[in-house]
C-alpha cells in the first residue's frame, strides 16, 4: 500500500541568490512526476522537518523543479544555510488543486503578486505563457516588494513583458534612491512607488471578463481583495493563494482548515466566493 | 442477518472462538470507571461495562506516536499491513459509531488513504453490546443517535435473561457466529431487548431535559459568529483533554527526527486546543485566543465536519469530555446557552 506520508528523494543541484533571504532551490527529482501551476509540494530538510512550498518552476511533467524559499523560520533557515548541491532532500506531492486556468479562456488574468509570492505566481505565469496562451485574451501582471533589492526574477521581467499579450507593472514600498536613479530599470515594464495596491489604481482592464489571481503576505492579501471588490470585481472573479499551517498535506491531519475547507486539499489557491464568510484573514 | 441467541454458558466458548484469530480485549465493568482490558486468559465468565468505557477505540486505530517513514531508505515506501489483529468486546454504540467518523478521513478518502489507519482498522474485530445503563453525561440522544449500534460491529450482543440476542454485522462476524451452533432467537428475548433498548432511550431523555435546545446544534453554529452565548468558554484554560480523551478526534502533527542511520517521521496525536497548533512562520495565527479555539473545537464538530461529510456530526454524545475537563464545562450547557443567547436575540429584533 503507498505511504502519503514519505519523502522521495530528490537531490539539490544548484543554489540561486534572488534576494539576500530568498533563495531559489534546483532539484533533481528520483522519479517524474506531473504538477499544475499552484498545487504545491511538501519538501522535507532532512531530520528537520517538512514544510509545503509551491514549485516556482514551469509546470507539466517534469523530473526536475525549482523552489524558491524565503528565510523565516526552523526549517527555512536549515535549507539557507546548511543544505549545499549533492544532498538529498525530500518531496511528497503535488498536492492541491493548482489555479483554475480552465476558467481563463477568453478572459483577461490579472495576476497581483507580493515578495515571495511571485514564486508560486511564476508556475502560474508559465502555463499562461504557455499551454493558455492561445486561449487567454491578457495577462496584466502587478507585482510589488519592499525595496528593489527584495523584487524576485528580476532578470526576466523584460522577457515577460516582451509578449504581446502581456503587461507588467512592479512597485516598491517605499521611495528607494537606486529606484529613482533608474538603476533599476526593466524595459517595457511601469514602475512606481508604493503599497502593491496603488497598481490597481486606475486599472484598465475590461473588469467584467477578468480573473484576479493573488498571492503574497496575508495583510496584502486582504488589502487587494478589498481593492478588487472596491473596483467592481465579484467574490468569484478572485483567486487568492492562501497560507495555513500544514502539516499531512492530505487532508488528514486537520491543520490547514477555512471553515470546512482544507488548503491543501481544497486549495491551496481559494475562490474568495467560498472563503469569504470564515474569515479568510483571521490570521492577522 | 437473523438474530439468534447466545447463551451466557457459551460466553466462554465464544471468546475462545474469537481469541483463535485474535488478541482478545473487553470492556469491564468496575466500581470506580469501567475500562477496556486485555484478556489473556479466556474468563469463566465476564462482567461487561454497563455503558461506555473510560477509553475508546481511537488507541487501537491511531497510536499516539506512530513511525510513518523512514528515509531516504526505500523501506517505507510502500505499507504492508501488519497491525496486530485484535478483538474488541462489549463496544457501545457510541464509540462505534466513532469509527465511522474516523473512516471518511482515513479511508474512503478517493485521493489519498493512510495505509497504517487501514492496516489498523482491517485487523479490529468489534463486538458492541447495548447499554443498560446510562451515565449523566451521556447524550448521543441528543444527537438523534441511540444506545446501541445499528451498524459498524461485526456482532452486536444485545443482553437479555440467560444470554444474549447476537447479530451479525460483517461476514467474519457472520462466520464466528455460526460455527457456535446457536438457534435462532426467541421472539420472547427480542421484544426484552427491545424493552431494554427503550428503557435506556427514556433514561437519556430524562438525564438531558434540561439541555434540549430549539435549534440543532449546527444551526446554532451557523449563526453564532458573534454570539454573546458563547459564556461556557470562560473557563477554559486550553488543557487539551477534551480533544485528547474524544473518541472522534483525530489531529496530528507529522514529526521528524535525525537518527544516527536514518531519518524518522513520526505522526503524533496534536490538539487543536494548544496556541502552536495552527501557528504559521512569522508568528501569525489564524486562532491566536483560547475562545478562538474553543469555538473551533465546536466548529469542527458540528458544523465544518459535516458540511465536509455527509451531514454527519464528528461528536457521538459519549460525554467524555464533560468528564475530563478542568473546567468543568458541560458541551450540551454551551449549546444550551447558544441556544438562550438566539432567543433573546430574535426576541429583541
Ligand atoms: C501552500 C503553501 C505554499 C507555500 N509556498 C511557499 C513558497 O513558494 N515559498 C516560500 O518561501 N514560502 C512558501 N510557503 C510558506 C512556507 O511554507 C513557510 O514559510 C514555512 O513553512 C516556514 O517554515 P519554518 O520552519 O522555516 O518557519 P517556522 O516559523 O519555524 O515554522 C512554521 C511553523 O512550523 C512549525 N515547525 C517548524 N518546524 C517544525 C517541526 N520539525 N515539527 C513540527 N512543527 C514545526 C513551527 O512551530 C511553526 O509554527 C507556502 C506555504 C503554503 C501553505
Ligand atoms: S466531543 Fe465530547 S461528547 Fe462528543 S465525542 Fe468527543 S468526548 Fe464524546
Ligand atoms: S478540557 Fe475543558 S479546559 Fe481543557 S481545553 Fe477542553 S474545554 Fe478547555
Ligand atoms: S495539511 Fe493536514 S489537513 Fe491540510
Amino acid at each position: 500500500m503507498k505511504n502519503i506520508y514519505y519523502p522521495y528523494k530528490a537531490e539539490l543541484t544548484k543554489i540561486k541568490d534572488e534576494t539576500s533571504n530568498i533563495k531559489t532551490f534546483f532539484l533533481k527529482l528520483s522519479q517524474p512526476l506531473t504538477f499544475k501551476g499552484g498545487q504545491f509540494m511538501q519538501l522535507s530538510a532532512p531530520g528537520i522537518g517538512e514544510a509545503p512550498f509551491t514549485p516556482s518552476s514551469e509546470p507539466g511533467e517534469v523530473d526536475e523543479m525549482t523552489i524558491t524559499i524565503l528565510k523565516t523560520g526552523r526549517i527555512t533557515d536549515y535549507l539557507h544555510e546548511k543544505v549545499k548541491p549533492g544532498d538529498i532532500l525530500g518531496l511528497r506531492g503535488p498536492f492541491g488543486h493548482g489555479y483554475p486556468t480552465h476558467l481563463f479562456d477568453g478572459k483577461t488574468v490579472l495576476v497581483i503578486g507580493g515578495g515571495v509570492g511571485l514564486a508560486p505566481l511564476r508556475a502560474c505565469l508559465y502555463a499562461l505563457f504557455g499551454e493558455c496562451y492561445d486561449r487567454v485574451n491578457r495577462i496584466s501582471i502587478k507585482y510589488g516588494a519592499r525595496s528593489p533589492y527584495d523584487l524576485v526574477f528580476r532578470d526576466e521581467y523584460e522577457e515577460w513583458a516582451k509578449k504581446e499579450k502581456v503587461d507588467m507593472s512592479i512597485s516598491i514600498d517605499r521611495p528607494h534612491p537606486e529606484w529613482e536613479k533608474g538603476a533599476f530599470k526593466f524595459d517595457g515594464v511601469s514602475q512606481t512607488v508604493g503599497l502593491v495596491t496603488v497598481l490597481l489604481d486606475n486599472l484598465d482592464v475590461d473588469i467584467e471578463n477578468t480573473y484576479a489571481v493573488s498571492c503574497g503576505p496575508e495583510i496584502m492579501l486582504k488589502f487587494v481583495t478589498y481593492k478588487l471588490l472596491d473596483l467592481g470585481f465579484k467574490p468569484e472573479q478572485i483567486y487568492l493563494s492562501m497560507n495555513r499551517r500544514m502539516s499531512c498535506g492530505v487532508g488528514k491531519c486537520h491543520r490547514c482548515n477555512i471553515g470546512p475547507y482544507y488548503l491543501c486539499k481544497d486549495g491551496p489557491d481559494m475562490c474568495y466566493a467560498d472563503i469569504m464568510n470564515y474569515d479568510p484573514f483571521g490570521s492577522l | 442477518m437473523k438474530r439468534v441467541f447466545l447463551p451466557e454458558k457459551k460466553l466462554k466458548q465464544f471468546f475462545s472462538k474469537i481469541s483463535q484469530e485474535y488478541e482478545l480485549f473487553a470492556c469491564a465493568k468496575s466500581e470506580e470507571t469501567n475500562r477496556i482490558v486485555r484478556l489473556d486468559d479466556i474468563p469463566e465468565e465476564f462482567e461487561f461495562a454497563p455503558v461506555r468505557t473510560a477509553e475508546s477505540l481511537r488507541l487501537f486505530l491511531l497510536k499516539l506516536r506512530q513511525l510513518v517513514a523512514k528515509y531516504p531508505s526505500d523501506e517505507f515506501k510502500e505499507i504492508t499491513p501488519n497491525f496486530p489483529r485484535r478483538a474488541v468486546i462489549g463496544v457501545k454504540g457510541c464509540d462505534i459509531r466513532a469509527i465511522k467518523i474516523f473512516d471518511e478521513v482515513f479511508l474512503n478518502d478517493p485521493d489519498y488513504v493512510d495505509p497504517f489507519y487501514k492496516s489498523a482498522r482491517e485487523s479490529l474485530f468489534l463486538v458492541s453490546i447495548d447499554c443498560t445503563d446510562a451515565l449523566d453525561t451521556c447524550f448521543c440522544n441528543l444527537l438523534g443517535d441511540k444506545p446501541y449500534a445499528e451498524e459498524g460491529f461485526d456482532i452486536n450482543l444485545s443482553p437479555v435473561e440467560g444470554g444474549y440476542v447476537a447479530i451479525a454485522g460483517s461476514d467474519r462476524g457472520d462466520e464466528i457466529l455460526s460455527s457456535l451452533s446457536l438457534s435462532e432467537a426467541e421472539q420472547q428475548a427480542i421484544s426484552q431487548m427491545e424493552t431494554n433498548r427503550k428503557t435506556v432511550l427514556a433514561k437519556l431523555e430524562e438525564i438531558n431535559k434540561d439541555f434540549k435546545t430549539e435549534k440543532s446544534y449546527r444551526e446554532l453554529l451557523e449563526a453564532s459568529e458573534g454570539s454573546n452565548g458563547w459564556e461556557t468558554a470562560a473557563d477554559c484554560v486550553g488543557c487539551g483533554a477534551c480533544t485528547n480523551i474524544c473518541p472522534t478526534c483525530f489531529c496530528f502533527t507529522l514529526y521528524d527526527l535525525k537518527g544516527k542511520d536514518a531519518n524518522y517521521r513520526f505522526s503524533v496525536w496534536d490538539s487543536c486546543q494548544y496556541s502552536g497548533f495552527a501557528r504559521m512562520a512569522g508568528g501569525t495565527n489564524p486562532r491566536r485566543s483560547l475562545l478562538e479555539r474553543f469555538k473551533h473545537r465546536y466548529n469542527h464538530k458540528f458544523l465544518h465536519y459535516p458540511i465536509r461529510y455527509n451531514g454527519v456530526y464528528a461528536c457521538v454524545g459519549c460525554g467524555r469530555c464533560i468528564v475530563n475537563c478542568l473546567g468543568k464545562i458541560d458541551i450540551r450547557q454551551t449549546f444550551k446557552k447558544l441556544d438562550e443567547a438566539a432567543k433573546t436575540a430574535v426576541s429583541k429584533e
